[in-house]
């Protein structure tokens, strides 16, 4: 997970790359990040809303679809 | 497949023996419920053993599996409900359920999103509802069977915890997908709409529904990141040139019309859920696949749940059935 680099998680974020996430949950939270980027493009807003990508991922880690879904965006680098 | 409607006799008795349940069924019947570790809300709408029913003598009864040894029911207001991720529990899942047409209801759908640790909890549930002939006559309400109290404006909440070596995972099955029509935005979040940017150009969304004769029993849908999320019409005013929703629509977000679905059965049971029914410990499907797809006496499947005024799926959505299965990690 700490392989990942920000600047990967930051274009999700921005809408920059696609990825086709499985976990429900990521895909309905993701969404909320990136209309809030939308609206509030400022560097504080996209950092913030990276952490908060980021520390799901952790979070929810263990999992077998978050797990399927940190190898996609690490293909997708 | 299993029983899933029972009459009250028989609920009071899983009750005596201290069965976990979620409840749905008619007011008439649940009043009649002693205390106990159950939550429900009045639906009189079922996907049952037998297929589709409109049933005002049966309960349907969820039963969790007897190894969800800890459970805590919880009573939720305007004031507390943003609190709902945050209560749920480290490992598990939370069942809500919100009475129709309340302020809770409204307020959990247009904020949910912005609820502290929102999505990070499984979330699941239903907006409780009534007989479509007595909409406006008798308000949908919800029940905690621990205190035995009947709520119109508020929310019943069950959270459970699991094992170390299982958890829960939330899906929907939505058969509908996005047209390849107009993009639809609107500019403001909310229960209904006067204008939206259709393309890019500005219009009166009443009329632009009017003049394109849009079918309304077929969604918005939006695209979350690959998951299709629908908001269902409610009704076109056109004397006040608006649009009501029984979801809000999000300022901003990109949507679509629905492409048309032939056959709801088959299309659903193309799109049935991997994971085995017995993994499946709750389910709902929205009132307006009832109505619309002409269910009564037909079967999805071996799913069976309550029809409901809204589904949850870690937010309000629409014309979707919603589940919640437990596997082994």
């Amino acid at each position: 997970m700490e392989n990942i680099p920000e600047k990967v998680l930051a274009d999700i974020v921005l809408n920059k790359i696609s990825v086709n996430f499985n976990f429900l949950a990521l895909k309905i939270m993701l969404t909320r990040l990136q209309q809030k980027v939308k609206t509030h493009p400022d560097p504080a807003t996209v950092n913030e809303c990276v952490a908060e990508f980021k520390n799901f991922l952790i979070k929810f880690g263990h999992l077998p679809k978050t797990q399927e879904d940190i190898a996609k965006i690490m293909k997708s680098r | 497949m299993n029983k899933v409607l029972f009459n009250v006799d028989e609920v009071k008795e899983k009750i005596a023996q201290g069965k976990k349940l979620i409840l749905a069924g008619d007011e008439s019947l649940l009043k009649e419920l002693p205390k106990g570790q159950w939550i429900a809300g009045t639906s009189p709408y079922f996907m049952g053993e037998n297929g589709g029913i409109c049933d005002k003598e049966r309960i349907f009864v969820n039963e969790l599996p007897s190894w969800i040894t800890n459970i805590n029911i919880s009573h939720y207001d305007e004031t507390n409900i943003a609190d709902i991720y945050k209560d749920g529990p480290d490992n598990g899942f939370t069942i809500l359920i919100i009475p129709a047409f309340s302020s809770t209801h409204f307020s959990f759908a247009l904020n949910a999103p912005k609820y502290d640790n929102f999505a990070q909890c499984p979330l699941i549930g239903w907006i409780a509802g009534v007989d479509l002939n007595d909409v406006g006559k008798v308000k949908p309400k919800v029940i905690s069977g621990a205190e035995n109290s009947f709520i119109e404006n508020g929310a019943v909440a069950l959270h459970a915890s699991l094992p170390s070596n299982k958890y829960a995972e939330i899906n929907i099955l939505n058969i509908f997908t996005q047209g390849s029509g107009d993009t639809i935005v609107f500019p403001e979040d909310g229960f209904s709409a006067v204008e939206a940017m259709i393309n890019g150009q500005k219009w009166n969304f009443a009329e632009y529904i009017s003049q394109n004769k849009i079918d309304t029993k077929l969604p918005l849908v939006a695209d979350y990141c690959g998951a299709m999320i629908n908001t269902s019409f409610q009704s076109v005013d056109q004397a006040a040139k608006k649009v009501n929703f029984y979801a809000p629509v999000f300022k901003g977000m990109e949507y679509k019309l629905a492409d048309p679905v032939g056959d709801y059965v088959t299309s659903f049971c193309q799109k049935m859920p991997s994971e085995s029914s017995d993994k499946i410990v709750f389910a709902c499907n929205c009132i307006l696949n009832y109505l619309y797809s002409e269910l009564e006496g037909k079967h999805t499947g071996d799913v069976t749940g309550p029809f409901t005024f809204g589904e949850i799926a870690y937010q309000l959505l629409n014309q979707i059935m919603a589940y919640v299965a437990i596997e082994d990690l």
